[in-house]
């Protein structure tokens, strides 16, 4: 995708990710694999159409792996925490590069 | 100043709608629904405000229903006309769904992801495509006072106690008229009006055209009377658009005679 957003709204988009991302630590720790699995799928989309190829690719190799979600317990909440953890990272280094005309 | 062309945008996704309005609120006017029971809800309302829509772009998978039960909602209500085009924009990339948008009258299926300039580009074009169809739909359908001069159905009807009623135009009369009626307050003599009717296997001696002009003003009635004969001359369509407000609806009459 080849977008050119405004910065703003990119910056914008990336903050509500990165706030999103209490959205699945909760989603995990509830085994609320619907919730979770609905804000996967919405991702999968917005990702892309805004113009972030990297970042839903990381999101591919972390968040959507396990998809779809069964109920296996802590060892499975935990690893999915883990990659919660590199795609929240990826989503801070996205927000790093997206600059800001003063 | 034109007015903007609006869009129903039936998506629940919210950053797909931020998107959108990016993208597409410059050129457009975009009325945004989350659900189906939020275009049921209010499209009665919004179909009569300025809102109206000129096209539909539906998301397929809605948290309480499709958007193929939105289309057939929308045809069902008869918000959807023929000049309102419909797009289907959805992660849903079956084949299935695809034929069934398709069959459901859609114009055009979207995938999503889709790059939102493109979207953008795609919208343009429908808007581009179906303008010029309206606008030849319209250019061939011409009204000088009660009379419809329509280049389609190469029929002419005259409107009686509200009732549409042909007004029964051999071809040459037709052919003639029509003439005529591209080219106002332009003098023809005989000879050219000749070669209007030849081909028509009619014997076109010189004096055809008096006949056929004969008839002609006998069958259109008041409107008959803008043909007119010049002495020594010919004929003409004594007819001036700009003092006769009904013709406001022909843009082919007004672009010919601009």
């Amino acid at each position: 995708m080849s977008t050119q957003l405004p910065a703003v709204e990119k910056k914008k988009f990336l903050d509500r990710r990165i706030a999103e991302c209490e959205l699945f630590k909760d989603f995990i720790s509830n085994n609320n694999s619907e919730g979770y699995s609905r804000l996967c799928h919405q991702l999968k989309g917005s990702l892309k159409m805004w113009g972030f190829l990297n970042l839903s690719e990381v999101a591919a190799q972390t968040i959507f792996k396990y998809m779809p979600l069964n109920d296996d317990g802590i060892q499975r909440k935990s690893l999915l925490n883990q990659e919660l953890e590199i795609y929240h990272s990826a989503l801070k280094n996205e927000l790093k590069q997206v600059i800001i005309s003063p | 100043m034109t007015q903007k062309k609006c869009i129903w945008i039936i998506e629940d996704d919210f950053e797909i709608q931020k998107l959108m309005e990016l993208v597409l609120s410059t050129k457009y006017n975009l009325v945004f629904f989350n659900t189906f029971k939020a275009i049921k809800d209010s499209s009665l309302s919004l179909n009569h405000s300025s809102n109206k829509p000129d096209m539909f772009l539906l998301d397929l998978n809605l948290p309480d229903g499709t958007g193929f039960d939105v289309i057939k909602f929308l045809k069902n209500e008869n918000l959807i006309q023929e000049k309102n085009p419909v797009v289907f924009l959805t992660a849903n990339d079956s084949i299935s769904s695809k034929l069934l948008g398709f069959e459901l009258g859609a114009l055009d299926y979207i995938c999503k992801p889709i790059d939102p300039l493109e979207l953008k580009a795609r919208i343009d074009v429908i808007f581009k495509i179906y303008s010029m169809i309206n606008q030849k739909q319209t250019d061939e359908i011409l009204y000088i006072e009660n009379l419809e001069i329509n280049l389609i159905e190469q029929n002419i009807y005259s409107n009686k106690n509200g009732e549409r009623v042909s007004l029964g135009l051999t071809y040459s009369e037709y052919k003639l008229l029509v003439y005529f009626i591209k080219k106002p307050n332009i003098l023809f003599n005989r000879e050219q009006l000749l070669d209007v009717l030849r081909g028509d296997n009619i014997n076109t001696v010189d004096r055809s055209v008096d006949v056929v002009i004969y008839r002609l003003r006998r069958k259109l009635g008041e409107v008959g009377k803008y043909i007119k004969s010049v002495y020594g001359g010919g004929y003409k369509f004594d007819f001036n658009p700009t003092q006769n407000t009904s013709v406001a609806k022909s843009p082919l009459l007004a672009e010919k005679t601009a």
